[in-house]
């Protein structure tokens, strides 16, 4: 959604975000900065994300990044485009399950698609090619791994509605996007 | 002169106030802990190797790329060092 300034259009951008993420956490997913045309991202203060728990008390951690950037958009106002996205689930030891990437512009990492990892944290002994695949993967909705957390990973929500919150901003995110 | 440096001050704080951006020092406190946490290394340390691309392994290249997700935490401490 654009906005009459690029402060608004950032509030805009992440408010969604913010409530979809509100169904595991109450951490606040903070933004870079607000300078116009500049690569900016939003993700959490910690350096393992926000932490989770399965209904049967296992402790997970989901760390969030979106790369974005703050544009001119037509009749003077502002509209936020993401330019990548890293969504990963790291086990109780820090080490990886899964991670679900979309990175084009990567300075070093140059995956033009969108793709999914997965890590040692998913099993006992990962063969070692597994650590270089990048499975290609359409590009995802951070509301699609969410539903992936309740369903099969088991996580106990912060709020009761968290699936049908979740749902709702896919539906709006699919609405809304530009690809 | 005065009062619009003061205007545009006001605007800055309240634009962090309501999207609570992050600080220059918690931008670099995230990355270094990130750095650290994942690769044992310091910021400079990472930096130096992630732009001579030394990153050698699946594993090490991986676990980079996560580090290197947090870049424009820093990315005027960085442009600042590229123009020395």
């Amino acid at each position: 959604m654009p906005g009459k300034n690029p402060s608004e259009a950032i509030r805009e951008y992440i408010q969604p975000l913010q409530q979809s993420l509100s169904c595991f956490t109450r951490s606040v997913l903070r933004p870079s900065g607000y300078e116009v045309d500049e690569l900016l991202l939003a993700t959490f203060s910690g350096s393992r994300g926000v932490r989770l728990r399965t209904r049967d008390s296992r402790e997970l951690h989901l760390v969030f990044v979106q790369h974005f950037s703050v544009r001119s958009h037509f009749l003077s106002r502002y509209k936020v485009t993401t330019r990548a996205y890293y969504y990963t689930l790291e086990n109780q030891y820090g080490h990886e399950i899964f991670a679900f990437h979309w990175h084009p512009e990567s300075e070093n990492d140059t995956v033009p698609f969108a793709h999914m990892h997965l890590g040692h944290g998913s099993a006992d002994r990962l063969r070692d090619e597994l650590y270089d695949i990048h499975f290609p993967t359409p590009r995802i909705a951070f509301e699609e791994v969410g539903i992936v957390l309740l369903d099969h990973f088991e996580v106990d929500p912060e709020r009761k509605d968290a699936k049908d919150v979740l749902k709702a901003n896919l539906e709006v995110f699919r609405k809304h996007k530009s690809w | 002169m005065t009062g619009t440096a003061t205007r545009e001050q006001t605007e800055t704080d309240q634009i962090q106030e309501v999207t609570g951006v992050f600080t220059e020092s918690e931008a670099r406190q995230l990355f270094e802990s990130t750095a650290q946490r994942y690769l044992h290394m310091s910021t400079d340390q990472f930096l130096r190797m992630w732009d001579a691309k030394k990153f050698d392994s699946p594993e090490q290249q991986h676990l980079a790329s996560r580090v290197a997700s947090l870049l424009p935490l820093i990315r005027h401490i960085r442009a600042g060092k590229k123009s020395l």
